[in-house]
């Protein structure tokens, strides 16, 4: 199935198996937020197709 | 489904530090409940009091701010929102703005202070004038300063400022490195004041990671500006990308970090220095020229000089 990897503006399609979780899809750390349609979500949440997982950096400087 | 390790509820939240998945209402609560501990070690959070809540825009203040506001319907204190604008363009007057949806959404005026009215210049104009240090090393103790002016001028009992765990941690590190011990005896949970000379300061996000603002922001649907500080630099950059690495490691290092952080405190001495009065703003000092004004007067000769 396909979901979306949110960056800023721009989306980019993946191609991931059913039951992925949307920790696998991004890269996550200390400094940001995980988030799947634009809801704060559990790293082990299973995917649906179409949906949108972004990794929001929160920790700046400053 | 992850299930919420308090209450079975579908889990949006993994805390890697104590293994818990949380719910967004246990999460909200967890931080409010740790905001709350703060408060009442602090012990100035009461009816009648006049609290100066340092807001930047970002996510540390907007939470803060929030929090306070919703324990305030119960409290009765007078929250007095204060924006310290340094003059950086394409930074902090987008900021600026996201605060002052922020305050009005919380029905409170926020007051400005800004660099440029109060010292002529701003911290654009400071960047690059002296080789040997950058906007930065400026920045924060007038920003201090700054608080403190607005502190005296609106009357107020305390000040509170966003610092988190992570900043505790990152402070206590860097004092650490350079044997700062007269520094960890004053650096806790307060900054104590001198009458007429220092409003204390006090850090009621301390027992709360800086990701758990960002989170606590998202789930409540707090605005805040998402976007860091252009002139951010320093030894304080690489500790906190250090300590990062670290947690993403060994779970739980900030949190003990900052709580190390409170214990010395307790165990040294208190500060004994001779606190002065500044002789040329009146506030205080721990010599004849307080810091602010002396590197004011040193931007002031750059200018000339450039």
């Amino acid at each position: 199935m396909f979901v979306f990897v949110k960056s800023g503006e721009r989306r980019k399609r993946v191609v991931v198996k059913a039951g992925a979780l949307a920790g696998s899809v991004v890269k996550l750390s200390e400094v940001g937020v995980l988030k799947v349609n634009g809801k704060v979500a559990h790293p082990k949440k299973v995917l649906k197709e179409g949906d949108v997982v972004e990794f929001v950096r929160v920790v700046y400087g400053g | 489904m992850v299930e919420c390790s308090l209450c079975g509820r579908e889990a949006v939240v993994e805390l890697n530090y104590n293994g818990f998945s949380l719910c967004e209402g246990c999460f909200v609560r967890q931080f409010e409940r740790r905001v709350r501990k703060a408060l009442r070690l602090a012990g100035f959070f009461k009816r009648g009091a006049r609290v100066l809540v340092g807001v930047s825009g970002g996510k540390d203040s907007a939470a803060l701010l929030s929090v306070l506001a919703k324990f305030n319907s119960r409290v009765g204190a007078v929250l007095l929102p204060v924006l310290v604008d340094e003059g950086i363009d394409g930074y902090r007057n987008k900021a600026r703005v996201t605060a002052e949806k922020l305050c009005a959404s919380l029905d409170l005026e926020l007051n400005v202070y800004s660099f440029r009215d109060l010292f002529g210049f701003g911290l654009d104009e400071v960047e690059g004038l002296d080789s040997a240090r950058d906007a930065c090393a400026f920045c924060g103790v007038w920003r201090r300063w700054v608080l403190n002016k607005a502190a005296v001028d609106l009357h107020a009992d305390a000040v509170v400022v966003g610092h988190n765990a992570d900043d505790v941690g990152q402070s206590f590190l860097m004092n650490l490195l350079r044997n700062s011990s007269s520094v960890l005896s004053r650096s806790g949970l307060e900054s104590g004041g001198v009458k007429g000379l220092f409003v204390p300061r006090f850090k009621p996000l301390a027992f709360n990671l800086e990701r758990e603002s960002a989170i606590y922001c998202f789930l409540r649907d707090i605005p805040f500006y998402l976007g860091g500080c252009p002139y951010y630099a320093g030894f304080r950059v690489g500790i906190k990308d250090f300590l990062n690495e670290v947690e993403g490691v060994y779970p739980g290092s900030k949190f003990a970090l900052s709580k190390a952080s409170f214990e010395v405190q307790k165990a040294l001495p208190s500060d004994k220095r001779r606190v002065f009065k500044c002789s040329k703003c009146g506030f205080s000092s721990s010599s004849d020229v307080c810091m602010a004004c002396s590197l004011r007067d040193e931007v002031g000769v750059l200018f000339k000089k450039g």
